[in-house]
């Protein structure tokens, strides 16, 4: 498959090139790590490259991506090793349609029925190999997109197929939107029906519907989903867990006001069975085998301690709100208030008969700069959250409190601290961090440190430099990284503790 | 395989190629409407893309420093910014409460579908670009240290 691409590619390029009045882009990627310490699976050398080339030239574009796993960093799903070419495309745009062969990234609506992304942070390359045609009418108010692909499995493709279309009507003030995917998974590749017995649907649909307002200062927008039966899972209080087959919905409304000093936002979501695996395993999950995006609905913690024990979405079934008010009451001056509260729904906890708390939060951000020289921040977010996903009563508390400084000793010369301390009775206690930044021209340097004083003792520091020149920047460092969650948009991966050294360059270039 | 790559980017390479960089995405403004990236080239002047989100503190900062910034350079040089925020679903709301309540001197642009950053190839923020009156690109830099604004200017300045 990858030789008749790069054959394909090299028929269609090299012609195109040889005339080419077009533009060739590029871009390298690459992340190393060695683990010095004896005792640790992950000790050696580890290490992602990606390697992308553009061209485009008038209505013509292709594309390649290379990617190099001589083995994958820790955390890094198993199945990327050597060499492969998961990345590569033709492309006309007619104007007002356009057409993609190969593989690509596409969203429909909010993402709950299909996203397909790359996040190399996070190991999530979901990219769909086949066609997809696009096209605009109606003086842009009307677009449509139908699509057909297979889903990105490791350096190849999974075994199912997805199709799908989507629609998009602009009237007025309002925008409606719809859409449907279809996910075909033969029985015979189907790691549940194997095991579970014939029932397993080999066609999975997803429908969603949603409208979009806005009227002067006030916006919302709502989107509702359904999903045909599918394999959920059924915890059982005195047994290991079953499946079953069912149905699937979610509802999602985000409501946002604002004028020139204040602006509220309030989102309320509903998930039930919506899991969405590019092929459903029994095993252990693979984020990139997912098909949809469900972030969690709490906002995305950017602290060293704030984000310790991050909220997953729990798809199986959750429900919650999230607001947050912006106020800008001076140019100089502005704070942050929100919070969230999501519930894990009854009806998928085996001890339980009703909702029950899977996570709350509260956080407060104020912003003030003394001067052009000196700017501080001070950021308090209290978090709890049931370790059971809502199954127990008992839950986790952890209140964080940071004071992050920034200070301008010359127009090329900066210093960046951040000083964090997190309160616990639970878990491991209590932690504080520190962080030192310094920033000159084209050069950073930074350290820290995160210490549980409150249990264990261990510290993890990082020191690191970085360089940034025309097009690139390298990074370089060594230190120790806690075992964890790695969060990017709600999303996370699982990150096990290594310690050592590291370097990442990532090069952009031109020709 | 390896050899035809090697083909593949030797090819390329060796050519002399210049012509329009900037891929036609369609992204949405404050409004909530429909902006062709290709129309942001006017054939008169440059013009900048830097692509931030609400939880990208360095973002913040460049954006903050843009806007103390401004007054130096208003009415001297024909500068547009364009900052195109990546927030997906999940914040797309809190990038839009801040480009509201914010004095950036900039266009705050709204990517969602993370089309334009797919398309440039992004995999870190704040990443910078600099246009020339045609859309050819000519400059990009990654991250953002105090002092980067007006390395910027400067490549704006060279461009014109």
């Amino acid at each position: 498959m990858t030789c008749r691409w790069t054959a394909l590619l090299l028929a269609i390029l090299l012609p195109a090139a040889a005339y080419a009045q077009g533009h060739l882009s590029g871009s390298l990627d690459s992340s190393s790590i060695y683990d010095d310490n004896p005792s640790s699976p992950y000790n050696g050398f580890h290490s992602n490259n990606y390697l992308r080339l553009d061209y485009m030239n008038g209505r013509f574009g292709a594309g390649i991506q290379g990617e190099w796993y001589p083995s994958p960093l820790p955390g890094y799903d198993l199945s990327l090793h050597g060499f492969g070419l998961p990345l590569k495309y033709v492309s006309w745009d007619g104007g007002s349609w356009n057409l993609t062969a190969g593989d690509f990234f596409t969203q429909f609506g909010s993402g709950l029925v299909l996203r397909s992304w790359e996040d190399r942070d996070l190991g999530i390359a979901n990219s769909l190999g086949g066609i997809r045609l696009s096209g605009s009418f109606l003086d842009d108010r009307l677009s449509v997109t139908v699509l057909s692909g297979a889903p990105r499995q490791g350096l190849g493709y999974a075994s199912s197929q997805v199709s799908g279309a989507d629609f998009n009507l602009l009237l007025g003030g309002f925008t409606a939107g719809a859409s449907i995917v279809c996910r075909t998974e033969r029985k015979q590749d189907q790691d549940m029906a194997l095991l579970l017995g014939e029932t397993a649907p080999e066609n999975v649909l997803m429908y969603s519907g949603r409208l979009q307002w806005s009227q002067g200062r006030f916006h919302t927008k709502a989107e509702g989903i359904l999903k045909s039966r599918d394999f959920t899972t059924v915890h059982n209080a005195s047994s290991s867990d079953s499946y079953t087959l069912e149905n699937g919905r979610a509802f999602i409304w985000d409501c946002m006001y604002t004028t020139k000093k204040i602006t509220a936002t309030v989102t309320y979501r509903y998930l039930y069975n919506m899991e969405f695996a590019a092929r459903r395993t029994l095993g252990t999950k693979v984020l990139s085998n997912t098909l949809n995006y469900l972030p969690a609905l709490c906002r995305q913690q950017t602290y060293m301690l704030a984000c310790l024990n991050p909220y997953e979405t729990y798809s199986e079934g959750e429900s919650g709100v999230a607001g947050e008010v912006f106020y800008h009451p001076l140019k100089n001056l502005s704070f942050r208030l929100g919070g969230s509260w999501i519930d894990a729904l009854g009806k998928v906890l085996p001890l339980r008969d009703k909702n029950h708390l899977a996570y709350r939060d509260i956080f407060f951000d104020a912003a003030y700069r003394w001067s052009k020289k000196l700017k501080t921040n001070i950021y308090i977010s209290i978090q709890e959250s049931s370790p059971t996903h809502g199954n127990r009563k008992a839950t986790n508390a952890q209140n964080v409190f940071v004071l992050d400084g920034m200070y301008k000793l010359s127009s090329k010369f900066s210093i960046h601290t951040e000083l964090q301390y997190l309160y616990s009775q639970e878990l491991t206690r209590d932690w504080m961090a520190g962080l030192l930044e310094l920033g000159h021209g084209n050069w950073s340097l930074s350290i820290s440190d995160m210490y549980n004083h409150g249990s264990t003792g261990d510290h993890y520091w990082n020191v690191s430099a970085s360089y940034a020149f025309d097009g690139g920047r390298i990074m370089a460092g060594y230190g120790r990284n806690r075992e964890g969650m790695v969060c990017s948009g709600g999303v996370c991966r699982y990150q096990p503790e290594y310690k050592g050294a590291f370097i990442k360059l990532l090069w952009y270039f031109n020709a | 395989m390896r050899n035809s790559l090697l083909l593949i980017l030797a090819a390329f390479v060796s050519l002399s190629l210049h012509a329009q960089s900037i891929p036609d995405v369609k992204v949405e403004d404050a409004a909530g409407k429909t902006v062709t990236l290709r129309s942001l080239v006017d054939g008169k002047s440059p013009f900048v893309i830097t692509f931030w989100a609400s939880w990208c503190k360095p973002c913040l900062r460049e954006l903050a420093a843009l806007e103390e910034a401004a007054p130096d350079w208003a009415g001297k040089y024909p500068l547009r910014i364009y900052a195109v925020s990546v927030d997906d679903s999940r914040s797309i709301a809190a990038a839009k409460a801040l480009a509201a309540a914010s004095d950036w001197p900039v266009t705050v642009l709204f990517d969602t579908k993370q089309a334009l950053k797919q398309a440039f190839k992004i995999s870190s923020i704040p990443h910078v670009f600099v246009f020339d009156k045609d859309g050819k690109q000519v400059w990009t830099h990654m991250g953002y240290v105090p002092g980067a604004e007006e390395a910027l200017l400067q490549k704006v300045l060279d461009t014109e």
